[in-house]
């Protein structure tokens, strides 16, 4: 098996985007107003995704995958879209425009994947996709706050201590890693401490498809449309294109190549927003990037999964 | 069968406890639990609600007369509190906590149990047990805040006929018994936000935990959380027996009769000027003794 044809993929994506759009819905309505999106976040983003990447990585069978090759892969294609990225800051824009540029190109909304890969590449690609998170969120975070800190417009400068504990300590990481260690071990397959979490991951992935929806804001979408169009570009065409190659050249192949393709071709992620705000970037332009590259993302990534099945 | 109960049970009662420890250490404080808990009531669980009543056989054979029996034991319990509450209870708002909390069984508890021991094998039951259920207990629960606040029956109207859960338990009744399938494009989206309900609900019950509410007027909890808990169980398993239901089928009639208390009653308490204390205080031991209650009584019903 490759994976699906762009027929199921898409099939997939309609639910998904289906509730993202609900989460858009229910805060323009406001029947749960904006103010109240901060606790639903942080419970999905610190408690039930940690606790979904656990249960998946868990008791995935990599036995027949190429996990290795498959992390070396995304690594390399994070850093490489890092550095195409970098190659733009010639371009006569603001330095917390550019922020937001490079944060388009390297940040990538993993949960879209996780909740399309059980349906377009069975367990094992579901598997595979759990495990990009613990190599790529500290090496994502650390690009862009590194990117932020030299371009940023915030007077005040991170504390390095203080990035590096929020990075070491991310719930994500945590879980991913325990995960694999529960795995190795051959520990909480089953069981009470297994069902739990389980029990208490299920809920992750319908809360933060909500949560993108909420935070779409298509008002920002007007702003600098150049340079968005770049970073959408960036994200949507650049990106695949680097993750497949990259792919291909360590021989990377079948479903792996095709989760590989999904990585590259998701949105932009709403943490991008979050740090483009705390840090000094362009804040709106993020918000601009991340809404585009949400809907387009619902063509974009049955394509480029078709791409990576039919190499 | 003991294991079989108590891994269904188990994982049910943890994640209700991480929610109460997650706010009470104040990694998530009261305030962050305001949009969690209005996205569950407005949202999560009238989708759950919803899906599962326009997807089952309401039709089938023998789910009349199982969402009969939990109707007549809605009331019942209904009934039964009320009697209590003119005898036991002093004024009109502790008796209305009392009422609420005795109608009031926990839909998503009864749901997170009853897959996890039967799974897709009870068929159409659960879903027959929740449209009788819902119904009854939502409105009595509504009607008695409102007679006890305002002293009439007509102000409890509005809110009930605009209730989020009522309106979604109406139309899957109503899309279940009558309606073709729903095409899939709506059925997936629904189906997506509904299976992160349960948990996310669990958790909201543990975060809606008060054990300082526990403190004082302990002979009118323990009433409320036993007329909730502790009679439905024995009526249950009594009506089960008499009418000869399948022990799985007793079972899960147990297992929704005496759930703990719902979830909601606290916010309907806060909206119509209630005693909140006391009915955080009652939905809370109602929890504590279902974790005992439950499991025996459930066995019980598998056995007999």
């Amino acid at each position: 098996m490759t994976g699906a044809s762009p027929e199921q993929v898409l099939a997939a994506l309609v639910p998904i985007f289906g509730v993202i759009a609900l989460g858009w819905t229910l805060r323009r309505t406001g029947l749960v107003a904006r103010d109240l999106w901060g606790g639903i976040n942080r419970l999905s983003y610190q408690a039930l995704l940690p606790a979904l990447l656990f249960a998946t990585i868990s008791r995935a069978d990599y036995a027949g995958l190429p996990a290795g090759s498959f992390l070396i892969a995304v690594t390399l294609a994070f850093l490489a879209m890092g550095a195409i990225c970098l190659a733009f800051r010639p371009l006569p824009v603001s330095g917390p425009s550019f922020t937001s540029l490079f944060q388009g190109g390297v940040r990538w909304n993993g949960f879209v994947l996780l909740a399309l890969a059980p349906a377009a590449f069975g367990p094992e690609g579901a598997a595979l996709a759990a495990l990009v998170f613990a190599p790529t969120v500290p090496l994502v975070n650390v690009m862009c706050v590194a990117v932020l800190t030299v371009w940023g417009a915030s007077a005040v400068k991170p504390d390095a201590v203080r990035v590096g504990m929020r990075i070491v300590t991310n719930p994500l990481i945590l879980g991913c890693l325990a995960g694999a260690a529960a795995n190795a071990a051959g520990l909480f397959q089953t069981g009470a401490v297994a069902d739990t979490i389980d029990l208490a991951g299920r809920a992750a992935l319908p809360l933060i498809l909500l949560c993108i929806g909420a935070g779409l804001d298509f008002s920002a979408i007007r702003a600098r449309p150049r340079i968005l169009i770049l970073a959408v570009a960036l994200k949507l065409i650049v990106a695949p294109v680097m993750f497949i190659a990259i792919g291909l050249a360590l021989g990377v192949e079948g479903i792996a190549l095709a989760v590989l393709a999904g990585v590259g071709s998701t949105p932009g992620a709403a943490a991008a927003y979050v740090l483009a705000r705390e840090m000094g970037g362009d804040s709106e332009l993020t918000a601009g990037h991340v809404t585009a590259t949400t809907l387009l993302a619902a063509l974009a990534m049955p394509f480029w999964i078709w791409v990576a099945t039919t190499l | 069968m003991t294991a079989l109960i108590l891994s269904a049970f188990i994982p049910v009662f943890v994640v209700i406890a991480f929610g109460y420890v997650i706010r009470a250490s104040n990694w998530m404080p009261g305030e962050y639990w305001r949009g969690i808990n209005a996205l569950t009531y407005r949202v999560l669980f009238p989708a759950v609600v919803l899906i599962m009543l326009a997807r089952a056989d309401l039709g089938a054979p023998g789910t009349g007369r199982i969402a009969l029996a939990a109707f007549g034991l809605t009331a019942a319990s209904a009934l039964v509190a009320f009697i209590a509450g003119r005898i036991f209870a002093r004024g009109g708002q502790v008796r209305a906590s009392l009422v609420a909390v005795a109608a009031c069984w926990n839909v998503i508890f009864f749901l997170a149990v009853s897959d996890r021991l039967f799974g897709d094998t009870a068929g159409a039951a659960p879903a027959a047990i929740v449209a009788a259920g819902l119904v009854i207990c939502s409105a009595t629960a509504a009607f008695s805040f409102a007679l006890a606040r305002d002293g009439n029956l007509r102000a409890a109207l509005k809110p009930v006929s605009r209730d989020p859960v009522l309106l979604a338990c109406v139309a899957g009744a109503a899309l279940g018994l009558f309606a073709p399938p729903l095409p899939e494009v709506v059925q997936a989206p629904i189906d997506i936000v509904g299976s992160g309900a349960l948990s996310v609900i669990l958790l909201s019950i543990g975060a809606g935990l008060r054990f300082s509410a526990l403190r004082g007027r302990v002979a009118i909890l323990f009433l409320g959380a036993g007329l909730r808990v502790v009679a439905p169980a024995a009526l249950a398993l009594l009506v089960a027996r008499l009418a000869g239901f399948p022990p799985e089928l007793g079972a899960l009639l147990v297992l929704a009769l005496s759930a703990p208390a719902a979830a909601y009653i606290y916010a309907m308490a806060d909206a119509f000027d209630g005693e909140r204390e006391l009915t955080a205080g009652m939905i809370t031991l109602s929890v504590l003794i279902s974790a005992i209650v439950l499991p025996v009584a459930v066995g019980i019903a598998l056995s007999l």
